[in-house]
Parts: structure tokens; C-alpha cells; sequence
């Protein structure tokens, strides 16, 4: 719905844009790569998801299916306790509200075509094809209805402000980037999340934002925000949409503080103000209903211990960010305590976080927006506190977000990107057996950014220096023999772990290097804006 | 090449992916003959009863099951167990069998690259769309489990070689196909009467020898795969087992030919005449048996018996060999073998309906060439051609690409994939058509409809008028090039009082609209568009009349059509005269290259395009007067064209080395005053 109102606004703003981009044919290739990008989840879907035959705790598609287990068929004010027909210890409900809305309306399709597979208690751990067929189409459904349109939103905003010199090989090339992910894909479709819907809840955010519908945005963001856990912080695949939380509050009051320091001179900068203001009450708004219909059956503080749990400790697994992997030589968990840990952890995000933050409340833009967004998240990736933001491989789908978003600017950082990030869930998606589409995914996405039509454009643009034809190829050898070796060999005893740490040192190397080269490039992109602000302030 | 790598790395990872998915029994039909081949002395190949799924491909297939059979022994000896192996299926025979078929699909990559070498780039990636992303083939090969792709490379290579005029090495590559599948065997009777014409000829002995030579060719490749049969006197055994006359007239399932109708029309006979009172045995046999072994008369009608199937198939086939009996062209075999494949599956006995792809896939090549002589005309390029072959390809290959997964996602996810489904080809030819259709229709449409967008159809002012609008970017011109006769309507961007003013040139270029994009707004409120033509022909305006706003002209076509391009190619005076302005270009070419390095892009040109259109495409790119331009759009006869396009390379080419010495010869009066300043 929010997406009509965005469309129908965008139309008549930029109605002649539109019309050219009808008529250029924009639209059948939209359509060809939407299809293409759902013909490839369908395949993905048809390999083993997580915890499959795994008795007794099985994986994530059992978590999800309890979960629709447990809305059916439990009032609502029992879902987030501990009661005899909901046992929390068994996969208990540790996703904001907005999941269990969602769960509740996948159980009501599910218990429609085979009830067997959410009936209370007998269905725990049951596994047909029946059930994976309904469960494998209640993800696909969602992406189709929510990722895909708001991707597809999010580019004809971007694309109409970039003019009618964008060509149309561009727009599809980058809508394929965007869907055909195979980080994303992998993980919804393979391992079995509703990450599409968040992640697509998000791209819809910004690209409101883009179209200046702010309310929408704001509107949009906090159901991302409730969909995983945001303020709510807590386990498991935790809320991404938090690590943009910040992110947004800052760039709504960059957009607002200037207004207030040029002292109004049109109407249009009050508005903007207003809105802005009007966004930020909406948003907190739209979060307190979300939470008081829990407070009003439950306590919601109920609600936030469920989604707030600190007892993990600041790292799990082995997971590419910075306190995992300075571990090896630092044992942070015996030299400190948790909450010195915890205090540790929230220094070092928010410093991490700030610069790219402070760059967007002074020159606040489009593309710094993204900018500060793959900044922050990546920020939240690499420094926040296990417990507290509940980082972990999957996580690395929130930065990968912005950069696809940025992928016709950064090409080579996105290519980059996706590939380590990848191969950071890779001893998660062996575990699963998704081996197979795995290595297909990945080829088909190097293929696919080396599409021939795309090719004569970008060649002239990636001028490599000495260094990084070096190091960049290198740096593919390692990691294909760290493929090669965690498959075919066996880890010493002693170091049961040794492969995967050696993976995530790799990965997180990369991902440092990343991280600071995007915070270089956005101070770089600010600069000459910056200058001009001065100048026209004199 | 490097469009087939990519072409065929997206197409192998989809087929990786579906390697989990739905098989049927041809999946173990085919492990079973691993086996087979592997543990039993050849003798008994043809003999074995193990598994009801007998042998009932010819030798060569066999052979290649038992090379294939050497790796499944490393892979998982219980795969070639030929009693323990019974319905094995475990991940490692899944593995291998579909890998196989995924690495066997290099044959028809090859095939494909042999027939689309000498496209263009757009027609190439066409071709590459229609057959390394055949919906058909995903479905058949690589979840119902066949070796399509590696038989119908066959075919292609064999094709490709005919089309270049080698015939001996097309007929032998035939006859190994022959010798992989017999239902191939349909075409043969084309082959047959193509090769007698069209190799055998130049004289009676000549023509004699020729035939004993391709018979022995051809007569090898059989001996080869048949002798340890013959030897062992099982070769009647091999027959029976090939051709099972004993099944039904229709397969299991059954294929959408000639004698669905006549059963049906049999039954419905069959049930009215029993209504009536007479005495009919009522219809019990069911036609869908599967197994070696069915039959079931017909109640009404006449039986019909394999010879009339047979008699009916070369009747459908007669014209097209007379056809090639008259006129042996070698390019329009493909279009033959398709044609003969098509009859084969509607008058054949026992056709299965996978028997469609025979004749999908080389309709492909066809639809390649087709889509060309229904767009009627050659590309002629006064703009800059290379964009749009792009622009084309890309577009193109995304709409099949979309009928491609909407197949392929409904018919995976009903999960009822059967056998390959004759229906689902045959949508999926349909597709093909409609998306090309729709591809056309839609840029037509959209000039209809909005004037601003598309500018079908030019013809050029005449200079002393106008010769200060650039006539070949004149805006709001629209038009349709649909028809072959069709008439052109033809409007100004001026108004039109000053219709009456303007004389049109007699000779014209009908165009097409690529690409729009909007330029600069002056401040006078007026636009400027940008748009990049694609010219296709040349054509004499015969007669224009106002109907309307537009003009509407009557035009007949100046460009020589396809068959007597080819028979001018021959003319060794033209071949001198291209040949000499190739030199000239590239020489040209090299010059500016030295100046700036995007210049890369039309010297693929100059190897690729044609020489009459390259004429075209390097005197549209000069800035000459608009009388020049003219006149090079007058000269219809090629050889004129090429004359004064070489003379035009070659003067720019001097105007441009002039340019150079200038500088040159400043540096070194430069030098000069440098020294004098020295001595003093």
C-alpha cells in the first residue's frame, strides 16, 4: 500500500520521466530480470533448507514454523511468554512484533492447505513436502510482493533523478545486482529467513526518502525496525534494520537543522522542517503501537527482555567482525567482564559510526545517504556486542544492502563485497548442504556483472593500479583454497576450529579494508559540497 | 565467443540447480544402460532383459554409455552393478548422470558456435538466446534426464558444415548422429536428395565418384558402429530392438500429430455408429500404452500400419525434395531438416513427443534468418550501427529469457513434469514466435501511438530547400517499415502551411528509431531530441500524396535482396574495388587510432560488417557537405557506392596527415630558432 502511495506520488512529480521510461522499453527488461531472479529462488528453493532431518532442535525453518505454530494457535498475549502451551526454550518467539504479525498470517495459509504442519505440540519438527513446498512459497511470496517491488520503486526514483541519459542496460544490470544477490537468496531461500522482508521494507524506506516522501520513509523504516528486532535488541538473526536505525534519525535531522540554520527563506524549507518533525513523531509513533497492543495484553517489558537477551557474550561462532577475530590473540572474554565488554563495544560502534554520521548532518545528499548507510550498518557489523546486537554471519546482509544499492557507483566494492561475504556464511551454508547452490550462485552472480551489454561501459572505468592487480588476485587464490581445504580436509584436533577461523580472518580483513575505504570515499564526496556551502553562505 | 561463454555459464548454472529436481524413468532407463554396457560382453548388449528398460538406441549410443561407464565405476561401482544398481539412486549416481549430460552439452555449444560465427552480434546472441537457453531442452535434458543436447550438437555441427559447402564432412557427421539416435533417420531422405544435388554434380564420373566417396564416408561410420553386431548375427535382433513396430501407432504420451485426430475421429465413429444400433465391438484398447509390446486396432476406420505412416511422411516430405532436387541451395537446408523433422513427428509412427525438439532447435537457426527476411531488409547502417546491435540483442535476449522461466517456473513447480510434455514445446515454440512478435508490435505500436517517439520512415529534403536542416535527424517524422509494400506515411516537423513548399527527394532510407533521448531545452522553450536511427534500406518514392497530416508515399525498394547480394559478392571487379577500400579504411582507421583509442570498436566493424554497408556506415560518420551525402545516398549501384566511398576515406585520410605535418613541420622551424638563439 505504501508502495501505490509512493508510486502515485513519484508520477506526478516526475510524469515525463515516467513516460520515457515506459517507452524505452525499461519496463519489459524490469520484467525479464524480476522473472529471471524468481525462476533462480525457485531453484534455490528446491535444495534442503536448515535443519533439515537435524532432530531434535532442528534449524531456523523449524524456528519459523513453531512460530506459526505458536500464533495460531495461542491468544496473542501468550506469544512472547513462557506458558504451558508455549514453551520458550524451544525456539521461542525472539523477533519483534511485526514477525509474529507475519507469522500469524503464513500459519493461516499453512493450516489451510495442511494443517498437520502447524498443529499445537504434534507438529514440532515436522517435515514433509508438502509443508516445505507451503513454507518455501510463504518466502517466496513475500519476496515477490515486498523486496521486489521496493527495489524496483527504490531504482525508478533513483534512476529519474539521475535524468534521462541513464540507459536502460544500467537499470537492468543493477536491478539484477540487486535481486539476483546470492547472499540473499542463499539465506532466504536456501537456509529459510524472511530477511526479504525487512531488507525490502528498508530499500523502500530509502528509496522514499529519495522521492522526499518522508512520512512514508519514516513509516516504512519502522516496520522495518519492527519486523527484526530494533530497539528490542536481541539474539539470533537479530534485527538488521537497527544498524540503520541511527543512521536515519541522523539524516532526517541533517535534512531538518539546515532549514533551521539558513533561517527559512521559502516555504519549502518549513515544510521540509515539518515533515521531517511530522516523520520523526510518526515514526516513534508507529513504534509505540506496535509495542503498547503487547503492553496491553502483556507487560511490555516482557516483550523487550524476549528481544533483548545479553547472556550470549560479545562474540558467537566465528563471525568476520572485529572482536571474533582479534580474539585469536586477545581473550576478551576472559580478560573482561560483560559489562566492561559491553561498554567496549558500544565506544567502538559509535566511534566507528560517527564520522560517516557527522558527514551526513553537514552535507546531507542522495548518494551520501547510501554512503553513511553501508557505513554504519558496517560499523554495527564489525564492533557491536554479540548479545546486544546479535551479530552473526547473516548480519553481513545489511551492508551488502546499501552497496548493492550503490552497486553502479561502486562496482568493483560491491563485487567485493559479495564475494567475501559469501564466503564468511560459507561453513554455515556447508553445514546446511547448500554446497551445490552455492557454487552455482556465485557463478552465475560473477557472470551476471560481467554481462556482455555491461561490459563496453564499465572497462574504461576500473583502471587498476600495479597493486591491486596483484594483491586482488592473490587474495581470490586464498580464498578458493580455503574452499578447496575446509571441504576436502580435516581440521587438526587440537584446533577443531582452525579452518574457520582462518575464513573469517580473510573475510574480516576484507571487510575492514572496505568499511574504511567507503568512510574515505563518502568524506571524499561530502568535500566539494561542502565548499560550495561555504561559498554560498559568504 | 565470448557471448557463448557467457550464454553458457548462466545456462550451466541453472541446469546445476536443477540438478535435485524431478526425474523420470529415463533417469535410471539410462543408468541401466551403464551398466549393461559395462558388465556384459557386447554380445549380449542387444539381449539382455534385466530391467525392462532394453537397449533400444543404436551402437554408438552404447558405445558412449560404456565411456561414460569407466567414470561412473570411479565414481560409485554399484552405479554400473547391473542387479545391485536396479533403481539405484543415491546422490552419487544423481551426480554423475546429471553432470554428465552437462558436460555432453558441450557438443551443442559447439554446434552452436560453428552456426552463428559468421553472424553479427546481434543475430548471434539471438541464436544463443533460442538454443543454449531452450526451455525444451532445461526441461527435457536436465530434469526429465535425456542426452538431447549432445545429439542435436550433432545435428548443428552437421548442419553448420553444410552450410558452409562442405558436404562430405555434413553427411559423415549425419551419419554418426544416425548411428547415436535412428529417429533422427527423418531427415535422411532430405540429406539423401541435398548431398546427390548439390555434392554429387559436375558431370557423370566426376558426380560418380563423388557419390562412391561420401557413400564410403558414410558407409564406414555404419560399418563401424554395426560390424560386431553383424558379426555376431544379431543385427535382426538390433532392428527389432531399434524400430518396435510392435508399439503402438502413439507413444504413452501422446504426441499432438496427424493421428490424434484420426483416433479421436475413430472413437467418436465408433461411439455414434453403436448409438445407431450396429453391432460395433466397443473401443476397449487403450492407445497410451507405454511398453514394448501395445497395440490397439482402430474400431472404424482403417488400420493404419507402419508402411502407411511411412508413405505418409515422404508425401508430406515430396515438395520440400523437390524443392531440393530442382534448386539444392546450401542455406536452405536448415530450413529443409527442420521442415522434414516437423513431418516426420506429425505422419510418424510411434512419435514420442520429445521428438519436437528435432525440429525446435533447428528452427531456431531458421527463425534467426527469418526474423530477418520478415523484417525484409538488410541492415543498412547510416547511423552508427554498433549501438544498436546492442540495444537489440539485449532487449531480445531479456523478452525470451522471460518466456524461458515462466516455463520453466510453472512447469518445475507443478512438478508434474511427465515426459518433457509435447504441450510444453509446443508453447514454447509458440512463445518464441509471440515474443518476437511482440518484441516488433511493440516498437511499431509505440510509434503509432506517439509521433515524438519513433521516426520510421525518412525521406530526405531536397538540398536546395533545405539544406540547412539536417535531413537525416529531422524529428516527428514517423512511420511504419512493417510491410513489404507498405505505404510509407511521411510527416514534417514543420507546420503545415509550409507543406506545399518543401520538395522531397525521390530517394529515401527507411529507418528505424533506437534510441530517444532528450537534449537541451533552449530557452525559447523549444526541445531538442536526440535520436539515433538504424537504416535499413534504400528506397525511390513512386508516388506521395497528402492524406490527413501525413504525407503517404507508394516506395519500391532500391537494395539488392539477399540472393543477388551473393551472387555480386562474386564479381571480381567488386572484389577489388572492396578490397581496396577495406585498405584504404584501414589505414584511415590506424591514423586516428594513434590519436585517441577508442577507435578499437569500428575495426571490429571493418572485419564484421559487410563491405556495401560499411561504405554506408564511414561516410554517414564525415563531416562532408549534404550534396555529398546525397549523392552517396543515390548511388544505388554497389560498385558506384564504393568508388566514391573510397574516394572520400582517402581524401580524409589525407586531410588528416596534412593536419599532422603542420606541426611537425612548426616543431622544427622551432628548433631552428633555438639553435640560431644558441649561437648568439
Amino acid at each position: 500500500m505504501e508502495k501505490k502511495r509512493g508510486k502515485k506520488k513519484f508520477i506526478k512529480d516526475n510524469g515525463d520521466d515516467l513516460w520515457w521510461q515506459l517507452k524505452s522499453g525499461k519496463v519489459a527488461s524490469v520484467l525479464c530480470v524480476s522473472v529471471f531472479a524468481i525462476l533462480v529462488r525457485v531453484l534455490v528453493s528446491m535444495h534442503p533448507y536448515s535443519g533439515a532431518g537435524d532432530a531434535p532442535k532442528y534449524g531456523d525453518y523449524e524456528a519459523q514454523r513453531h512460530w506459526m505454530e505458536i500464533t495460531l494457535n495461542t491468544p496473542i498475549k501468550e506469544w512472547y511468554r513462557n506458558t504451558t502451551s508455549n514453551n520458550l526454550s524451544y525456539w521461542g518467539l525472539d523477533y519483534p512484533p511485526l514477525t509474529a504479525y507475519q507469522s500469524y498470517a503464513h500459519s493461516l495459509v499453512l493450516h489451510y492447505f495442511h494443517p498437520d504442519s502447524v498443529a499445537l505440540y504434534a507438529s514440532r519438527g515436522h517435515e514433509s513436502s508438502l509443508g516445505k513446498l507451503l513454507m518455501r512459497w510463504t518466502v517466496l511470496s513475500s519476496d515477490m510482493f515486498i523486496f521486489f517491488p521496493a527495489a524496483i520503486y527504490f531504482l525508478t526514483v533513483y534512476y529519474a533523478s539521475h535524468g534521462s541519459s541513464s540507459r536502460k542496460e544500467d537499470l537492468a544490470w543493477h536491478l539484477a545486482m540487486i535481486l539476483l544477490n546470492p547472499c540473499l537468496v542463499l539465506i532466504d531461500h536456501g537456509h529459510f529467513q524472511y530477511n526479504c522482508i525487512n531488507l525490502g521494507l528498508t530499500v523502500g524506506a530509502v528509496a522514499a526518502i529519495f522521492s522526499k516522501n518522508d512520512l512514508v520513509a519514516c513509516v516504512l523504516f519502522s516496520l522495518a525496525l519492527n519486523h527484526k528486532q530494533a530497539v528490542h535488541v536481541k539474539v539470533e538473526p537479530h534485527n538488521r534494520a537497527l544498524f540503520f536505525a541511527a543512521d536515519e534519525f541522523i539524516f532526517c535531522t541533517g535534512i531538518f537543522c539546515p532549514s533551521l540554520w539558513e533561517v527559512p527563506q521559502t516555504s519549502e524549507s518549513i515544510s521540509q522542517g515539518l515533515k521531517t518533525r511530522v516523520g520523526g513523531f510518526g515514526n516513534i509513533h508507529c513504534y509505540m503501537v506496535a509495542i503498547s497492543l503487547f503492553s496491553k495484553f502483556s507487560d511490555g517489558g516482557k516483550v523487550l527482555s524476549r528481544l533483548a537477551p545479553f547472556e550470549r557474550g560479545i562474540y558467537e561462532d566465528y563471525v568476520a567482525n572485529f572482536w571474533c577475530t582479534s580474539s585469536i590473540i586477545i581473550k576478551w572474554k576472559r580478560l573482561f567482564t560483560t559489562q566492561s565488554l559491553k561498554l567496549f563495544s558500544l565506544t567502538a560502534t559509535v566511534l566507528s559510526a560517527l564520522p560517516s554520521m557527522i558527514q551526513q548532518i553537514r552535507t546531507p545528499s542522495d548518494r551520501g545517504f547510501l554512503y553513511a548507510m553501508f557505513n554504519s550498518s558496517f560499523a554495527f557489523y564489525l564492533f557491536s556486542f554479540q548479545g546486544l546486537l546479535a551479530v552473526h554471519e547473516k548480519s553481513i546482509l545489511l551492508p551488502l544492502l546499501p552497496a548493492s544499492l550503490l552497486a553502479l557507483e561502486e562496482p568493483l566494492l560491491f563485487k567485493w563485497l559479495t564475494c567475501f561475504a559469501l564466503f564468511s556464511m560459507y561453513p554455515l551454508l556447508c553445514r546446511d548442504q547448500l554446497m551445490l547452490p552455492y557454487m552455482a550462485l556465485l557463478v552465475l552472480f560473477i557472470l551476471m556483472y560481467h554481462s556482455p551489454s555491461r561490459k563496453r561501459v564499465s572497462s574504461h572505468g576500473d583502471t587498476s593500479s600495479g597493486w591491486k592487480k596483484f594483491v586482488m588476485p592473490l587474495l581470490v587464490v586464498c580464498s578458493l583454497v580455503l574452499h578447496f581445504i575446509y571441504l576436502a580436509l580435516n581440521p587438526p584436533e587440537k584446533y577443531p576450529y582452525l579452518f574457520e577461523a582462518m575464513i573469517m580472518l580473510l573475510c574480516s580483513s576484507q571487510f575492514v579494508f572496505l568499511a574504511a575505504y567507503a568512510n574515505m570515499k563518502q568524506w571524499k564526496l561530502g568535500c566539494p559540497a561542502s565548499i560550495e556551502n561555504v561559498k554560498k553562505v559568504q | 565467443m565470448e557471448d557463448l561463454f557467457w550464454f553458457a555459464g548462466i545456462a550451466t548454472c541453472i541446469k546445476l540447480l536443477l540438478i535435485p529436481s524431478y526425474r523420470s524413468s529415463d533417469f535410471e532407463v539410462h543408468r541401466h544402460w551403464l551398466a549393461l554396457t559395462s558388465s556384459l560382453p557386447l554380445s549380449q548388449w542387444y539381449l539382455n532383459e534385466t530391467s525392462p528398460w532394453t537397449l533400444d538406441y543404436p551402437p554408438l549410443f552404447a558405445y558412449f554409455q560404456r565411456f561414460l561407464s569407466i567414470f561412473a565405476y570411479f565414481v560409485d561401482p554399484k552405479i554400473v552393478n547391473l542387479h545391485q544398481g536396479l533403481n539405484y539412486n543415491a546422490n552419487s549416481v544423481i551426480y554423475f548422470q546429471r553432470l554428465s549430460v552437462i558436460v555432453s552439452d558441450l557438443c551443442l555449444y559447439y554446434g552452436v558456435y560453428r552456426l552463428s560465427r559468421n553472424f553479427g552480434v546481434w543475430r548471434r546472441r539471438m541464436l544463443l538466446v533460442l538454443i543454449v537457453w531452450s526451455p525444451a531442452l532445461f526441461i527435457v535434458d536436465h530434469m526429465h534426464f535425456q542426452y538431447n543436447g549432445f545429439l542435436l550438437g550433432f545435428l548443428l555441427i552437421s548442419l553448420s558444415f553444410l552450410e558452409e559447402g562442405r558436404d562430405l564432412s555434413g553427411g559423415f557427421v549425419f551419419a554418426l548422429l544416425l548411428c547415436l539416435k535412428h529417429l533422427f533417420v527423418m531427415a535422411a531422405p532430405v540429406y539423401f536428395v541435398y548431398l546427390l544435388r548439390h555434392y554429387c554434380r559436375g558431370g557423370f564420373f566426376r558426380g560418380f565418384g563423388r557419390f562412391l566417396m561420401m557413400g564410403v564416408a558414410v558407409g564406414m561410420v555404419f560399418v563401424l558402429a554395426f560390424a560386431p553386431f553383424l558379426y555376431y548375427g544379431q543385427i535382426e535382433q538390433v532392428i527389432h530392438r531399434l524400430f518396435p513396430f510392435g508399439r503402438g501407432l502413439c507413444h504413452a504420451y501422446w504426441a499432438p500429430n496427424f493421428w490424434v485426430f484420426y483416433i479421436i475421429i475413430d472413437k467418436g465413429l465408433a461411439f455414434m455408429l453403436r448409438k445407431l444400433g450396429l453391432n460395433i465391438k466397443a473401443p476397449v484398447a487403450s492407445f497410451t500404452g507405454g511398453l514394448v509390446g501395445d497395440s490397439s486396432p482402430f474400431v472404424v476406420l482403417p488400420q493404419v500400419t507402419p508402411l502407411i505412416t511411412f508413405i505418409s511422411v515422404l508425401v508430406a516430405l515430396s515438395p520440400c525434395l523437390i524443392k531440393a532436387w530442382k534448386e539444392p541451395r546450401r542455406e536452405l537446408i536448415t530450413r529443409w531438416v527442420a521442415y522434414a523433422y516437423t513431418c516426420g513427428f506429425v505422419f510418424g509412427w510411434h512419435v514420442h513427443e520429445k521428438a519436437s525438439l528435432h525440429f525446435v532447435v533447428p528452427l531456431a537457426v531458421v527463425a534467426v534468418q527469418s526474423l530477418e527476411d520478415a523484417r525484409h531488409y538488410f541492415l543498412l547502417s547510416i547511423g552508427f550501427t554498433a549501438q544498436y546491435s546492442k540495444v537489440a540483442a539485449s532487449n531480445a535476449s531479456r523478452s525470451i529469457d522471460k518466456g524461458d522461466t515462466k516455463i520453466t517456473t510453472s512447469e518445475f513447480f507443478s512438478k508434474t513434469a511427465k515426459e518433457g510434455g509435447a504441450v510444453v514445446v509446443g508453447v514454447v515454440e509458440m512463445c518464441y514466435l509471440v515474443v518476437l512478435l511482440v518484441t516488433k508490435k511493440n516498437e511499431y505500436n509505440s510509434g503509432k501511438r506517439e509521433e515524438k517517439d519513433l521516426i520510421g520512415v525518412l525521406l530526405v529534403r531536397d538540398a536546395a530547400e533545405t539544406a540547412s536542416v539536417s535531413p537525416m535527424l529531422s524529428p516527428g517524422v514517423a512511420g511504419e517499415s512493417g510491410e513489404r509494400s507498405a505505404k510509407i506515411p511521411v510527416s514534417t516537423s514543420d507546420g503545415k502551411n509550409q507543406h506545399e513548399l518543401i520538395q522531397w527527394h525521390t530517394r529515401g532510407v527507411a529507418a528505424r528509431a533506437l534510441h530517444l533521448s532528450r537534449g537541451v531545452e533552449k530557452p525559447s522553450g523549444r526541445v531538442t531530441y536526440i535520436v539515433v536511427l538504424e537504416g535499413l534500406c534504400r528506397f525511390s518514392v513512386q508516388e506521395l500524396s497528402v492524406r490527413g497530416t501525413y504525407y503517404t508515399a507508394r516506395v519500391a525498394r532500391l537494395d539488392m535482396t539477399k540472393i543477388e547480394m551473393e551472387h555480386a559478392e562474386q564479381d571480381p571487379d567488386l572484389i577489388a574495388l572492396s578490397r581496396q577500400f577495406k585498405a584504404t579504411a584501414m589505414e584511415l582507421i590506424s591514423v586516428l587510432e594513434q590519436k585517441q583509442k577508442t577507435v578499437g570498436r569500428t575495426k571490429v566493424l571493418l572485419e564484421t560488417v559487410p563491405v556495401h554497408r560499411l561504405a554506408d556506415i564511414f561516410v554517414a560518420s564525415f563531416e562532408i557537405s549534404f550534396e555529398e551525402h546525397l549523392s552517396m545516398l543515390d548511388s544505388v549501384d554497389l560498385k558506384v557506392r564504393l568508388l566514391k566511398a573510397t574516394e572520400l576515406v582517402d581524401r580524409h585520410l589525407q586531410s588528416i596527415r596534412v593536419a599532422e605535418k603542420i606541426p611537425q613541420k612548426v616543431e622544427g622551424q622551432l628548433s631552428q630558432k633555438e639553435f640560431l638563439l644558441r649561437q648568439q
